[in-house]
């Protein structure tokens, strides 16, 4: 099995260990950190101690340059994602924060490194390495414990952790990761195996469809908006587009060969839409992918689709059945998977 | 478009409209039909429900199409409200 092969099966199986340097991670402290936040999000704010909710920033156009979560953490708010830069993010923080100035902005990358894991028994890994609170830490919550963050959100469609560890401890964690590891037949997962995942869960990528300029409306992402709020940045573009209607949206789709990103989209030999992002799904047997579909072929369930030769069927997402969905911290282990999942 | 496509169209149209009704009335969501997207998830992440939600849903499931999911079906069925819409055509037929 290739590298990538082999990250993608330890993260549908078991457990899979990446660093990922290109995680965000800033702290807000100050009085007025979550009223910072809640000047640039386009989510509601008000979260309870240990609780995250997941969001995007917003450019004026209402296209996400990140992919976000807003947590909170005692009095202390928290903003963990991915793209752009770190630098950038801060800036924009800063001038679109108008009239807010007691809150200060910490790069936690600076200070720690951040170690992701994902799979049906990561949390059996991380409560044996990092400690049993683990174990207790609901979805979209956060925990810190000895100057270690501990984020339990993941984009697999697995159980998934990011932990944020001192820099100067971080080889110690590794080692005692890889060392704990191997019982869980623990691999290294890259980031084309945690992308693959990523596809076929319907996960937001801001790396793919995420360089195509669509707002939430288009990417399905709705739900990431509060409906309350109407001053964030880019809600002006949001309000206008849901005024005009949408004319596109994304779709997951399968096709049984493989098909260049940007390709065209035809239904009895008119152009339909276009393909965004595709990647062979070893779960699925077939390629998977998003479309930018025009409506109303933007249905899932429809076939007779082609893109390069291929033909082409739109499905619900996800595209794959976790077996996370069927694994419980309470009652299953992974040394036990065997007589208990069959 | 072909008469076949349009009436596939119409179908899923009409089957997720009435499953978003149900959604929306029965959970009482404080959301309009043109705010919940089809492949919005049910839980977790999404619309946020929980397992209270879930008991909602699969009685209203059965009560408004006559569909009854078991423990095995339910954990699939109640991802997204795609996946929700995808059982109700594959159990029920010419949802008008």
């Amino acid at each position: 099995m290739t590298e990538t092969e082999v990250g993608y099966h330890a993260i549908r199986n078991s457990v899979a260990f990446a660093e990922e340097p290109e995680l965000r991670c800033l702290q807000l402290t100050g009085s007025q950190a979550f009223e910072a936040l809640d000047a640039v999000c386009p989510c509601d704010i008000f979260l309870q101690d240990g609780q995250m909710r997941h969001t995007l920033l917003l450019n004026e156009n209402g296209n996400p340059f990140a992919d976000v979560y807003v947590c909170r953490e005692a009095e202390n708010a928290y903003l963990v994602g991915y793209g752009s830069n770190v630098d950038e993010i801060i800036d924009w923080i800063t001038d679109h924060a108008t009239g807010i100035t007691d809150f200060l902005i910490t790069d936690l990358g600076k200070s720690h490194a951040n170690l992701a894991f994902d799979g049906p028994y990561a949390w059996e890994l991380c409560a044996e390495v990092f400690g049993t609170n683990v174990l207790g830490l609901p979805y979209l919550g956060m925990l810190v414990l000895d100057d270690i963050f501990i984020f339990r959100a993941g984009r697999t469609g697995e159980y998934g952790y990011h932990l944020l560890v001192p820099i100067d401890q971080k080889n110690t964690w590794i080692e005692k990761v890889l060392t704990t590891g191997a019982a869980f037949e623990m691999a290294r997962a890259n980031e084309a195996a945690r992308a693959q995942c990523v596809l076929e869960n319907f996960f937001f990528d801001i790396n793919r469809e995420g360089q195509y300029n669509l707002t939430p409306l288009e990417l399905q992402l709705q739900w990431r908006l509060s409906k309350q709020k109407d001053t964030y940045p880019g809600a002006q573009a949001i309000q206008e587009l849901r005024q005009a209607g949408l004319t596109h949206r994304l779709t997951c789709f399968t096709t049984p060969d493989a098909v260049n990103t940007n390709a065209e989209i035809t239904y009895d030999g008119e152009i339909v839409g276009q393909v965004l992002a595709s990647g062979y799904s070893p779960m699925h047997k077939n390629y998977v992918g998003k479309a930018l579909l025009r409506k109303p072929y933007w249905h899932a369930g429809l076939d007779g689709f082609r893109a390069e030769d291929s033909p082409l069927k739109t499905i619900s997402a996800p595209a794959v059945n976790n077996l996370s969905l069927n694994v419980s911290p309470y009652h299953h282990s992974f040394h036990t998977r065997k007589e208990e999942l069959t | 478009m072909q008469s076949n496509l349009k009436e596939k169209i119409q179908q899923r149209e009409n089957t997720f409209n009435r499953v978003i009704e149900m959604l929306i009335s029965s959970l009482q969501l404080e959301y309009s039909p043109d705010e919940l997207d089809a492949d919005t998830p049910l839980f977790g992440t999404g619309l946020g429900l929980d397992s209270v939600d879930a008991v909602e849903v699969i009685i209203t499931l059965e009560a408004e199409f006559g569909i009854s999911l078991d423990e095995g079906d339910s954990i699939f069925a109640l991802r997204t409200i795609n996946s929700l819409v995808d059982v109700v055509m594959s159990r029920k037929e010419n949802i008008q």
